[in-house]
């Protein structure tokens, strides 16, 4: 039993100690979504297979400067699933490298609406018919003449000299090309038209590989923990060591030593338990306990009085020397004798009809004990 | 393995180096320290299983009383030895719990006692005896428990003996040591002495008085070496807990304290005291025991008595009043007067135990119960009254009807019913009913 409980013990460590290293561990961009290096359903490494297939230098980034180091004449494609920070987004937005937005559009995002310099906003995707019109002279739509319509969100181009093409009812696109200042933005929604399930399906493989083979660098950015939004939140960035002397960390774990060797100190049981033989008992008034139970639940008011009754007449007559063959008429007589209290009314008390409710059963109880009581104090 | 309080302080200690150098290998470092210490402390430690162990107890104690156990240490090795020891008992046994360091030299030995007060009557086994044995720094312990038997009978409290002075005078008085030296009920011949002025005439014995040509009269006194056999019931009902608080007891205990008042009362008086406890079978026989040493015999035995949910077996126990009494005897039956059991268990043997035998039924009450005048306002109340009315009415017809029969029936308190009982026995002799 013992070894058990110890080997179990161990067991349970171990695997304590596995889910904290796999937590630990940074995770490996190969299980990330739109990640060109994930053969799932999710990821999109035959885009990337194709395109490098094509002579086209794919590189799949997670940190924020490498994807800075973007060279002018490359292709930079932002995965955009959350929110980046404000700096991240500035510094994108001052890339030299051209830019292709994957904007899954399952929430609206602020930072679509940054990266493409304030011409584009991100606004609902409403579509009755079963495919967009291409509603535009782009020759990479043109090229693939539907893709895949399955975001929530789509784009908004503020900007007439944009173009946006597969548009809802309320000109909402899932594809708008524009330029800046500084660079090329293309912007493209969609939760699934990239990944390797999906790919093959209409337009979308034509429009990814004409759109993402531009140039003959991509870099694919899929932004790590160092420029998403919930990284620079400011309980997270806050170390509560830093306020502390540089010895402190080293003396808490001193402490928490000290701390499990005191469990460890009293926690030790000073040899076992020892059992006890427990005598058997119950309540001697158990027998009346269960009477007065079945008296009461089956309201035999009838049979309750008539044994207060007859308790209380015994006693009277053991008191006053009565006979237990006595006729009631003579009990009643002595009684109101010695008790001084009116023969009709002892009459009624002691040999009257059962009482109707349970209030009447307790009035008699109770004048039954005043008797009882006057009697003796005689 | 144990550790002692000093661990987490050496670990504390750490904190020094620690802040001199605040670096992780510090940290990393002074725990390999206290580990490496920790372990050869450990390993200097004498084993638990080299020392020498016995235990010193005393036989048996009365319930409420302390009793002392003793275990002495020898320490055989080379090594001096820094114990602690626990001396393990029943959690009714209340032991102390303080373990003290000992020191033993090599060679030496050491003692330690453990006062324990039980609180329940029975025989109490001494549990495993625990050992930390320390090495030199007291850091580390080897634990270990040995199994060194041990058993203490806790004899009952005998609570009602502040009742025996009053009965043993009654008892004098009954014996002729307060002149009462004169034919009658309860007394057998003892001998024959000279006149004196005084002596009732009516106690001549003219016999003897012719063959010694003096006035002889015979002398009187109560009779002797009587047959009382005490039995208790260990039935369901004995389990019955009475009163609630610290006054509480179960009916079994006010049996035993009957059993042993009337013990210390017959053999005083010079009768021979028997004792059966049973239920569905035999638990404790005792037959008729040498005077003087009652008592002790009567607590012992007693101090085993449990009681069990069962019936008693009423036909095995008459079986074994029989063989138990060959001459009339006093029965004393220490079990409940139930009606719905009379006729099923005590009723079928009962007419026979008292054609043959004096018996008197001892019947331990609830004073909660039997209180003629319960305070009744509420439905509820008034509905118990009604029920506990019930069955006194029916005890009340029962008791009439086993009366009749010869037997004597005692009702009382818990409290109350070892002196009642003895009044019963001492008036039973002093009217020659024995």
């Amino acid at each position: 039993m013992k070894r058990l409980v110890i080997a179990g013990g161990v067991a349970l460590l171990l695997f304590a100690a596995l889910v904290t290293a796999s937590v630990m561990m940074p995770e490996s961009p190969e299980r990330l979504p739109y990640s060109v290096t994930n053969a799932r359903p999710a990821g999109t490494r035959a885009l990337g297979q194709v395109l490098a297939a094509n002579g086209v230098t794919v590189t799949q980034v997670t940190a924020l400067a490498d994807a800075l180091a973007a060279p002018a004449g490359a292709t930079l494609a932002v995965v955009v699933n959350e929110e980046l920070t404000p700096a991240a987004i500035g510094q994108l937005s001052r890339t030299a490298a051209d830019l292709v937005v994957v904007y899954a559009g399952s929430e609206e995002s602020y930072t679509v609406e940054a990266l493409s310099d304030h011409q584009v906003e991100t606004t609902y995707w409403w579509l009755d018919a079963n495919n967009a019109p291409l509603d535009c002279t782009d020759p990479d739509a043109l090229a693939a003449g539907s893709i895949t319509e399955d975001p929530l969100w789509a784009l908004d181009s503020l900007n007439a000299n944009n173009i946006a093409c597969f548009t809802d009812e309320y000109d909402a696109a899932l594809y708008v090309d524009l330029t800046t200042d500084v660079h090329r933005v293309t912007i493209v929604a969609g939760r699934t038209w990239l990944q390797n399930g999906t790919i093959a399906q209409e337009g979308n493989a034509a429009l990814a590989l004409r759109v993402f083979g531009r140039q003959d660098q991509l870099i694919w950015y899929l932004p790590g923990a160092d420029a998403k939004t919930a990284a620079t939140s400011e309980d997270a960035q806050f170390d509560s060591f830093t306020l502390l002397p540089p010895w402190s960390r080293p003396v808490f774990v001193i402490l928490l030593a000290a701390a499990a060797a005191a469990a460890l100190w009293r926690g030790r049981r000073f040899g076992a338990l020892v059992k006890e033989q427990m005598p058997v008992e119950l309540p001697a008034s158990e027998a009346s306990a269960g009477l007065a139970g079945l008296y009461r639940q089956s309201g035999a008011r009838g049979h309750a009085a008539a044994a207060l009754r007859a308790a209380s007449i015994k006693r009277a007559a053991a008191r006053l020397g009565l006979p237990t063959s006595a006729t009631p008429e003579t009990v009643v007589t002595r009684l109101a004798d010695a008790s001084s209290i009116d023969p009709g009314v002892l009459s009624n008390l002691l040999y009257g009809p059962p009482p109707i409710t349970d209030q009447d059963l307790a009035d008699l109880a109770t004048t039954l004990t005043d008797l009882d009581r006057k009697l003796s104090s005689r | 393995m144990a550790i002692s309080g000093r661990v987490p302080l050496l670990v504390l200690i750490g904190a020094l180096p620690v802040i001199g150098w605040p670096q992780p290998l510090t940290v990393l470092g002074w725990m390999v320290v206290v580990l490496v210490v920790c372990v050869a402390d450990l390993l200097i430690a004498v084993r638990p299983e080299l020392l020498h162990l016995a235990r010193d107890l005393p036989p048996s104690v009365r319930l409420t009383e302390s009793a002392t156990s003793q275990l002495t240490v020898v320490n055989p090795t080379r090594r001096k030895a820094w114990l602690q020891l626990r001396d393990a008992w029943p959690p009714s046994a209340h032991p102390a719990t303080e373990h003290p360091l000992l020191r033993v030299a090599p060679g030496g030995s050491v003692r330690q006692s453990t006062t324990v007060t039980p609180s329940r009557r029975g025989d109490l086994a001494a549990a495993a005896v625990t050992v930390r044995s320390y090495g030199p720094l007291r850091l580390v312990a080897r634990q270990s428990s040995l199994a060194i038997p041990g058993v203490l009978r806790v004899l009952p409290e005998f609570r009602s003996r502040s009742h025996l002075p009053s009965r043993l005078a009654r008892l004098r008085e009954l014996d002729g040591q307060a002149s009462v030296h004169v034919r009658g009920q309860g007394t057998e011949f003892d001998s024959l002495r000279e006149y004196a002025a005084g002596d009732d005439v009516r106690s001549i014995d003219w016999r003897a008085t012719a063959r010694a040509t003096r006035t002889m009269v015979r002398t009187w006194r109560p009779e002797r070496d009587r047959h009382v056999l005490m039995v208790l019931d260990t039935s369901r009902w004995a389990a019955g807990r009475i009163g609630t608080g610290p006054t509480d007891q179960l009916r079994l205990d006010a049996g035993i304290e009957v059993c042993l008042l009337m013990a210390a009362l017959g053999s005083a008086s010079g009768d021979r005291m028997s004792l059966l406890v049973a239920d569905a079978t035999v638990r404790q026989r005792l037959a008729g025991t040498a005077k003087g040493s009652a008592l002790a015999s009567f607590a012992d035995r007693l101090s085993l008595a449990e009681a069990t949910l069962v019936e008693t077996d009423w036909s095995m126990v008459a079986n074994q009043v029989d063989q138990l009494c060959r001459q009339r005897s006093l029965v004393v039956l220490i079990t409940g007067l139930d009606p719905a059991l009379y006729a099923e268990g005590l009723g079928t043997v009962i007419g026979r135990l008292a054609h043959q035998h004096q018996v008197v039924i001892a019947h331990v009450t609830d004073p909660a119960e039997h209180d003629p005048t319960p305070e009744t306002t509420t439905p509820a109340e008034a509905y118990a009254a009604a029920a506990s009315a019930r069955l006194w009415l029916a005890g009340q017809g029962l008791s009439e009807r086993v009366h009749r029969l010869g037997v004597e029936i005692v009702h009382a308190d818990p409290d109350r019913v070892a002196p009642a009982v003895c009044d019963t026995y001492l008036l039973l002799k002093a009217t020659g009913r024995l």
